[in-house]
């Protein structure tokens, strides 16, 4: 219904920037990454993987002012990089050490969520639901019920888009849990960088899309097995 | 008639038709109903939903106008609105989701102006002092999240309003717009808009653009030449730059 009409208006008001306000929003994503010792064989590839995210995500000029990256890692537990939108963002370079402390991960993640919303109220920024993006090639280390319960009351609450993605030994069972009713999927040989893209191409439609429109996600069939 | 109207939808961007719909309709007694309906982007069907619903709503204006209880009314009129989705997704082969769609109403009488809205968007208006908010979106904390027509308790979520005071201006817009022209911070419209877009249907009434007598009654009361401007302030980089959604507004003002 675009209608076109022939009249010209040259006394009416011009157009100016002033007419309306910059409209913010963001889309936050948390990568919870495993660098527990085990994952030294394939950490360079993560580090590759999280360069490609950015570069592909630069390409689109609506994504990389709204997608807001946080990196945390476990192994130990540590918040490499708090909330930044895409063009500010360098990835860091991980290493890998030490056990799976997955549970205490959890727990982290949702309380950094927690605090990124109350900001984005706080300074009047619209938002959509976050994301949480865990990668791990091992089981739990610690603890990890009270992660999950977190975890799984902010999926049931729709406050969280939480995905898990296994690889190794990790364990698919526990993976399956936390993410409920999202179904894990098992990365194929190591081809994180196939993922990171993946991530990347998921997250640009979701960072336009229309209020009130659900995810709609390709399958994951270049890098991984959704596991049913 | 007491009111001039102007209007414009634009589809956004890599979409060939809107999902939005806006519909006026003039009253016998010189009232007005503006009615704006935005589909969800997630349901197949949501522009015709919102069609539906703009016709619904302004087809049974006076007797919303009318009621004692408009919360009843509202209600009933809702029910017509599903059922006639329900038939059109029966005709389609599909099912009432797929046309989910919000409402934002305005209906003028010479007692008062009645708002009504479910789901985001928003009616702004002005009766003599600053530009208001009719019925502040309701609040859901996730940009993808928002309340329809078609949702099964959709009348516990209509909130209505009264303003019994003479409203002069009237503008009703989608969510597109929305956040591009309501501030969500003080919760209130962003003046410079409004009062750039008034001035412009005045602007226009002055030169004198409308009637020829064989048209319908909301064709004697619609500028076109406003229209025209809403439609390239829409297509605008000023506005496309901002949002990639559907933008529709409908804005009318009393004369005199």
């Amino acid at each position: 219904m675009s209608n076109q009409y022939n009249v010209d208006f040259p006394e009416l008001e011009p157009l100016g920037e002033d007419m309306f306000l910059n409209t913010e929003r963001r889309c936050p994503v948390l990568l919870l990454l495993d660098t527990s010792g085990s994952m030294a064989n394939h950490i360079h590839l993560v580090n590759e993987g999280l360069q490609l995210l950015r570069n592909d995500l630069l390409g689109d000029a609506l994504a990389c002012q709204r997608v807001e990256i946080a990196v945390m890692t476990f192994g130990p537990v540590r918040l490499i990089q708090d909330f930044v939108t895409v063009d500010r963002w360098l990835p860091p370079k991980l290493f890998a050490s030490g056990g799976t402390p997955m549970g205490a991960a959890m727990e982290l993640a949702v309380k950094q969520l927690r605090i990124r919303k109350r900001a984005y109220r706080e300074a009047g920024i619209s938002y959509y639901r976050p994301w949480i993006w865990l990668v791990t090639d091992g089981a739990p280390t610690d603890a990890w019920n009270r992660g999950m319960d977190e975890i799984q009351t902010e999926v049931r609450q729709g406050g969280l888009e939480m995905f898990t993605i296994g690889t190794d030994n990790a364990d698919l069972q526990v993976l399956a849990t936390i993410s409920n009713p999202r179904k894990p999927v098992m990365l194929r040989e190591a081809k994180y960088r196939e993922m990171f893209v993946w991530l990347s191409q998921s997250l640009k439609p979701v960072s336009r899309a229309n209020p009130n429109s659900d995810l709609d996600l390709p399958p994951p069939t270049s890098w991984g097995e959704i596991q049913l | 008639m007491d009111w001039t109207y102007a209007q414009a939808i634009n589809p956004g961007v890599g979409k060939e038709t809107p999902e939005d719909a806006c519909l006026v309709g003039a009253l016998d007694d010189g009232g007005l109903a503006i009615v704006v309906s935005d589909g969800a982007g997630s349901a197949r069907r949501g522009g015709d939903g919102a069609l539906i619903t703009c016709q619904t709503f302004v087809e049974n204006a006076q007797a919303l106008l009318l009621a004692a209880d408009p919360k009843t009314e509202f209600s009933l009129v809702l029910k017509e609105t599903v059922s006639r989705i329900d038939l059109a997704a029966e005709e389609a082969g599909g099912q009432r989701s797929e046309y989910a769609c919000t409402l934002i109403a305005a209906f003028v009488s010479a007692g008062g102006t009645l708002f009504a809205q479910i789901g985001d968007g928003a009616a702004v208006f002005q009766a003599g002092g600053d530009f208001e908010v009719a019925i502040w979106p309701e609040e859901m904390e996730y940009l993808n999240v928002s309340r329809f027509v078609t949702d099964p308790n959709a009348a516990e979520h209509l909130k209505h309003r009264w303003v019994t005071e003479t409203v002069q201006s009237l503008a009703l817009f989608s969510d597109g717009l929305q956040h591009l022209i309501i501030d969500p911070k003080e919760r209130k419209p962003h003046a410079p808009f409004f009062e750039r877009v008034f001035r412009t249907i005045e602007a226009s009434n002055l030169v004198g653009v409308i009637t020829k007598d064989s048209r319908s009654k909301e064709d004697r009361i619609h500028n076109e030449r406003a229209s025209a401007w809403l439609h390239q302030m829409l297509q605008s980089e000023f506005v496309t730059s901002r949002t990639d959604d559907d933008t529709s507004i409908v804005i009318a003002r009393r004369h005199g």
